[in-house]
């Protein structure tokens, strides 16, 4: 079980640093990765089935998910598409184009030269290729994305995500940034797909469904853990959070879990996770504060986005 | 060094126009190295000028010339590389999970290129570590703290550092001191008066104050209704007591301008 939970947590990891990108770098909850990593599952199997060494095939799928995240970017930066309804879009359309990539729902990847293969060739302990595959790719991403995101550039997207308003009044092309950005994140997510097909033998335009939820339950649950602060720990945490969401899901089925209900119990863990912290700051200010100023509180409280408005200059609150 | 010509911008509501512009045909000659203040009460268009000259709002009609050059066009985050802003809330000028060094290297880069260098080398951190000293609050020995963990005050004297670490061709401060404490309101305001002396810099300053709208900077700007309906400078402007000031803006516009606010703000 060990093994399988390293497989899966170090594979899935490469994408939830990608759902880490988009949802907590740039701040934009990216529907893409579920249409983006059958794309690069459909585009590496096909390459490979088609005859191409796995290596360009598993390249080539890469970028094919950076283009769709650049176009969930265009569709949001330059026709004002609010985001999550842009990714959405993207991610429809790439069903269609999946099926049209592969010709077929399925592409079986039998006897066919893998990259799983590849590193078995190399001399690994049998049976631990894809664990040593998945592991250098994880590794790889991780030391790339924090570089990335330390140059003049990464560091523009960061503010980006975090202040549009500060990141416009410092030059940047906040919609030239988020696309960047969006193209960065489904190019890993791409990635992972590409050796997810490799690594099960087949791309199957439906093994999408759920990406996205089980990114944030993996980039909630190593936030959880970890408790990161700075930039390199909080990339590492999400690769912890992967790893930890796939054990518990190997724990969950070996307790008799339906395999069926496990997206139910994962978008159950990401409520709860979610909801969290704000039913809990609630409730803390509920007992703290007499009734009429908690009351005043929340209708003082506003978005940052909105900031203060004219006229509304107030006192500090205790 | 700014120049607006004929500026009129009106905000639709539901399609329809609103009866009254926002800013109804104004026309400003700003010099190089002058400040000036902006005084009005709500809705005379003060923030709308502000946000016409940077970029946030597109004009109907008009033009906006910064140092010769028509800019109308140009969207804001152009503009930026020769505009430095400081907005009433200290959460808007700075990123609050980006570092205080961070913050400063993204307004050190303010209008570069940005590519694939790394944003914080040892001569960049040299650089910052002597211009942060210069506060006076000892946030060079934090560069590796979150700007949320820091308190108003701090973040918005940060805010002001970062929007002139480039020596803007034009400072535009948004009622900057508003949304302080008044211990934390003065030291920000000193701050200002410091770098805009050192810097020499070209300032447009929105206040609520007509205290500081008389003490500060060497031209007072009142606007009312989408207009200047006053322009102070020189021998008139230093005879002028803040009762004086009252008194203009209650003949220029009518008792109902002046706010409580503005009358508050007046009182010694």
């Amino acid at each position: 079980m060990l093994r399988l939970v390293l497989e899966q947590g170090l594979l899935y990891g490469v994408m939830v640093l990608g759902v880490f990108l988009s949802f907590r770098v740039l701040d934009v909850p990216d529907l893409t990765v579920d249409g983006s990593f059958p794309l690069g599952g459909a585009v590496a199997a096909t390459l490979i089935a088609g005859g191409a060494p796995p290596l360009p095939a598993t390249l080539a799928a890469t970028a094919a998910g950076a283009a769709a995240g650049g176009v969930t970017g265009w569709l949001h930066a330059r026709l004002r598409i609010p985001s999550l309804l842009a990714g959405i879009l993207t991610m429809t359309a790439l069903f269609s184009v999946n099926l049209r990539v592969m010709g077929r729902p399925n592409v079986p990847l039998l006897r066919m030269p893998t990259l799983v293969e590849a590193v078995e060739g190399l001399g690994v302990q049998p049976g631990w290729a894809a664990v040593a595959l998945f592991s250098a790719t994880a590794v790889l991403a991780l030391a790339a994305l924090y570089w990335w995101l330390r140059t003049e550039m990464g560091l523009a997207l960061r503010a980006t995500g975090d202040n549009e308003t500060m990141a416009v009044s410092s030059g940047v092309e906040v919609g030239r940034a988020r696309t960047l950005g969006l193209a960065a994140a489904n190019a890993l997510v791409a990635l992972s797909g590409a050796l997810a097909a490799q690594y099960q033998g087949f791309a199957d335009v439906n093994m999408g469904i759920g990406t996205i939820v089980a990114g944030l339950a993996s980039v909630i649950l190593g936030e959880v853990l970890v408790r990161p602060r700075r930039l390199a720990a909080r990339l590492a945490a999400a690769m912890v959070g992967s790893l930890a969401y796939r054990a518990a899901i190997a724990v969950a089925l070996q307790l008799g879990l339906d395999p069926g209900d496990l997206k139910l119990a994962t978008a159950l863990v990401v409520t709860a996770a979610l909801a969290g912290p704000g039913l809990a700051r609630e409730r803390a200010r509920r007992r703290s504060a007499p009734w009429g100023e908690a009351a005043a509180r929340r209708l003082l409280r506003r978005p940052l986005s909105q900031g203060l408005r004219l006229g509304d200059r107030r006192p500090p609150l205790p | 060094m700014l120049r607006l010509v004929g500026v009129y911008k009106s905000f639709r509501d539901g399609g329809v126009a609103d009866a009254r512009p926002a800013l109804a045909g104004v026309s400003l000659n700003l010099g190089e190295g002058e400040f000036a203040t902006v005084v009005g009460s709500n809705g005379a268009g003060k923030s709308t000028l502000l946000n016409v000259v940077a970029g946030t709002v597109v004009p109907d009609r008009g033009q906006v010339l910064v140092g010769g050059q028509d800019v109308t066009a140009w969207p804001e985050h152009r503009r930026a590389a020769f505009i430095g802003r400081v907005f009433q809330d200290p959460r808007a000028g700075t990123a609050g999970s980006l570092t205080v060094e961070e913050n400063l290297v993204m307004a050190m880069t303010r209008g570069l290129r940005r590519g694939l260098r790394r944003a914080l080398d040892r001569r960049r951190r040299q650089a910052i570590v002597e211009a942060l000293a210069q506060l006076g609050m000892g946030l060079e020995r934090r560069l590796d703290t979150p700007v949320a963990h820091l308190s108003g005050g701090q973040r918005q004297a940060l805010a002001v550092l970062m929007a002139t670490l480039r020596a803007p061709k034009l400072l535009l401060l948004d009622e900057h001191t508003a949304a302080l404490d008044p211990r934390a309101a003065e030291t920000v305001l000193a701050l200002t008066r410091q770098v805009v002396r050192q810097g020499r810099l070209t300032t447009l300053m929105v206040t609520h104050n007509l205290r500081h709208a008389l003490a500060e900077g060497d031209r007072t700007l009142l606007m009312h209704e989408g207009r200047i309906v006053l322009d102070l400078s020189g021998e008139a402007r230093r005879r002028m007591s803040v009762g004086d000031l009252m008194e203009a803006f209650r003949r220029a516009c009518g008792e109902s301008a002046l706010d409580d606010e503005l009358v508050l703000s007046a009182a010694p």
